[in-house]
C-alpha cells in the first residue's frame, strides 16, 4: 500500500519534471528542421525560473476566480497523471477514483477555469480566446466520447490500465480499429493541448491565437503556473497515447526501484520518439484557419467512428 | 491475414482523402496511393496463398493504376493541376464527411447480411470494398469538378476490384486484364472529354454546364 502511494508520488514528480524539457525539446528540434540553432531544450525550465521570481501582478477587476484558477490548472494534470499509467503496468491505488470519462472530465477542468479566468479579466482577448477554446474542445468532444466508446467496447472497461492490457492481449482483428482509434486520438490531443494544426503555441499574434490570448492578463507566478500546467497538459495526454494506445510496453511491472528506473527511462525515450513525430507533423503542417477546424475535427471523429464501425463488423 | 486487413482499412482510409482534399493534384496522388494499396492486399493475398495470378494482378495493378494512370492524368489535365485550384462540393465539407461515415456503415453493414462467407479475406474487407465503392460514388456524384468527378469514379472502380479479390482471388487473369485496360481508355476518353470541356466553358466546373444543345 506504501509502496503503492510512493510509486504514485513518483510517478507524479516525473510528470511535473519532465513536462517542460517536452516542450523544450519540441522547440529545439523544430528550430533544427527550420535550420535555425534554436534555443536550449532547458530553455522552458528557465522561463518558468524567471517567472516564478517576478512580482506577482493581478488585475483590478478580476474576481477570486482569477486568483484561483492558475492552481487549479497546475493541478488538474498532476490529478490526471494518478489516473493513467504513468510508469507502472499495475493499476496505483487511485487508479480506480475514474475511468477514461472521468479523467477526461479531470483534465477538462483546467481548460474550464482557464477560460472562466480569461474573462474574469475583462480583456476582450480573454474573451476571444475563450470562446475559440470552447468552439474546438467542443468539436473534439464527439471524438472523445467514440474513442472511450470503441476502447470501452473492445476491452470491455474503460479504466486506462485496464485498456492497455485488454488491447494488446486481444486477437488480431483488432489491429485496424485500434490502428484508427490512436490516430483518431493523436488528432484530437493536438487540438485539445493547442499544437500546430489547431493553434500555435510560439505565436501571440491577435489573429489566430487561441491559448495565448486566454492568457494574457497573468503574469509572473501566475502565468507561469499556467504554462506549467500547459506543459503538464500535453505531456499526461501523450502518455495516455503512447502508454495505452500505441505501446505499452517498458512500463514497470512491480514497484520497486530498477522497475521504476527502467520505466522512466523508456518514458523518456517514448517521449523523444513521440516529441519526433510532433516537430514532423508541425512542421509538415501548417495552421488551419480557425474556420476549418470542423473539417480537421469533423476528420478524427470519422477515424474514430470508422474504428468502431470496423470492429463492430468484423466481430 | 492481418497485412491485408491492415492494408484494406488503409485503403478505406485514403478514399476519405477524396472526400476531403481541396486540391486537384492532391486528389490523383490520392487515386495513385489507393491503387499502390490495392496492388499490395493482392501481393500479400499472393504471399498467404501462392496463387500466381494474384502475383500478376498486383503488378498489373501497381504499373497500370498506380502508376501509369495517374501520371496519364497529371498529362491531360495539367492545366488544371498548374492552377492548383481549390474546389468545391454540392454540400459543405463537415457534412460530406459525415455523409461519407453514414455511407461506409452502409457499406460495413452490409457486408455482414450478405449471405457469403468469404474464402480467403475476412468479412470485414468485403464491407469495406462495398464502403470504397459507395465513397467513390458519392464523391462522383458531390463534386463540382469534372477531374474530381472521374478520379471518385476510378475511386469507386478501385473498391470493385478490391471486392473482385474478396469474392473471386482466383479470377482469370484475362478478365482482369480486360477490366484494367478498360478503365485505361476509360480515362483516356473522359481526359479528353474534360479537356474538350476546359475548351467549351473556360473551366472543369460541371455546375456551369446549364445549358443543353444538340
Amino acid at each position: 500500500m506504501l509502496a503503492a502511494a510512493v510509486g504514485q508520488l513518483i510517478a507524479v514528480a516525473v510528470v511535473i519534471a519532465l513536462s517542460p524539457l517536452l516542450r523544450g525539446v519540441i522547440e529545439n528540434l523544430k528550430a533544427k528542421v527550420q535550420s535555425r540553432r534554436g534555443s536550449s531544450p532547458l530553455q522552458p525550465y528557465y522561463d518558468l525560473y524567471k517567472l516564478l521570481g517576478k512580482q506577482r501582478s493581478r488585475t483590478p477587476h478580476g474576481s477570486a476566480l482569477s486568483v484561483a484558477a492558475p492552481y487549479i490548472v497546475f493541478a488538474t494534470p498532476i490529478a490526471f497523471a494518478m489516473l493513467i499509467p504513468v510508469l507502472s503496468a499495475a493499476p496505483l491505488s487511485w487508479a480506480f477514483m475514474a475511468d477514461m470519462v472521468g479523467s477526461g472530465f479531470v483534465i477538462g477542468i483546467g481548460g474550464f477555469f482557464t477560460n472562466l479566468a480569461a474573462m474574469d479579466s475583462g480583456s476582450p482577448y480573454g474573451g476571444l480566446g475563450s470562446s475559440r477554446s470552447r468552439f474546438v474542445s467542443s468539436l473534439a468532444e464527439p471524438t472523445f466520447i467514440v474513442v472511450f466508446f470503441a476502447v470501452g467496447f473492445i476491452s470491455g472497461g474503460t479504466v486506462p490500465f485496464v485498456v492497455n492490457d485488454a488491447l494488446f492481449t486481444s486477437s488480431s482483428h483488432i489491429v485496424p480499429s485500434h490502428a484508427l482509434i490512436a490516430a483518431a486520438f493523436l488528432m484530437v490531443i493536438l487540438a485539445e493541448a493547442g499544437r500546430l494544426p489547431i493553434d500555435n503555441p510560439n505565436s501571440s499574434q491577435e489573429l489566430s491565437m487561441i491559448e495565448s490570448s486566454r492568457l494574457y492578463e497573468f503574469s509572473g507566478p501566475d502565468l507561469a503556473l499556467f504554462e506549467w500546467g500547459g506543459f503538464m497538459k500535453l505531456f499526461v495526454l501523450l502518455i495516455v497515447w503512447l502508454n495505452v494506445l500505441v505501446f505499452p510496453l517498458g512500463l514497470a511491472g512491480a514497484i520497486n526501484v530498477p522497475a521504476f528506473a527502467v520505466a522512466v527511462a523508456s518514458l523518456a525515450g517514448k517521449m523523444l520518439v513521440a516529441a519526433i513525430l510532433l516537430v514532423g507533423i508541425e512542421s509538415a503542417l501548417a495552421k488551419i484557419r480557425i474556420m476549418r477546424v470542423p473539417e480537421y475535427l469533423g476528420g478524427s471523429f470519422v477515424l474514430a467512428f470508422l474504428g468502431l464501425a470496423l470492429y463492430t463488423v468484423g466481430h | 491475414m492481418l497485412a491485408e486487413l491492415m492494408l484494406s482499412a488503409l485503403l478505406l482510409l485514403v478514399t476519405y482523402w477524396f472526400i476531403v482534399t481541396r486540391r486537384l493534384s492532391s486528389a490523383v496522388s490520392a487515386y495513385s496511393v489507393q491503387s499502390w494499396l490495392l496492388g499490395l492486399v493482392a501481393l500479400a493475398l499472393y504471399v498467404d496463398t501462392r496463387l500466381i495470378g494474384l502475383l500478376l494482378f498486383g503488378l498489373l495493378i501497381v504499373s497500370v493504376k498506380g502508376i501509369l494512370i495517374p501520371r496519364l492524368l497529371r498529362n491531360r489535365v495539367a492545366f488544371a493541376l498548374v492552377a492548383g485550384r481549390e474546389t468545391s462540393y454540392y454540400v459543405r465539407f463537415p457534412t460530406a464527411l459525415l455523409i461519407g461515415a453514414g455511407l461506409s456503415l452502409v457499406g460495413l453493414l452490409a457486408a455482414t447480411r450478405l449471405a457469403f462467407q468469404p474464402q480467403l479475406l475476412p468479412q470485414s474487407v468485403l464491407g469495406i470494398s462495398l464502403a470504397v465503392f459507395l465513397l467513390g460514388l458519392f464523391t462522383t456524384i458531390a463534386r463540382r469538378d469534372a477531374i474530381l468527378q472521374v478520379t471518385g469514379l476510378l475511386a469507386a472502380e478501385n473498391g470493385l476490384l478490391l471486392l473482385s479479390l474478396v469474392v473471386a482471388p482466383g479470377l482469370s487473369l484475362l478478365i482482369e486484364v480486360a477490366i484494367v485496360l478498360d478503365v485505361l481508355i476509360a480515362v483516356l476518353v473522359m481526359g479528353f472529354l474534360v479537356a474538350r470541356m476546359r475548351d467549351a466553358v473556360a473551366g472543369t466546373d460541371t455546375s456551369e454546364l446549364t445549358r443543353l444543345r444538340g
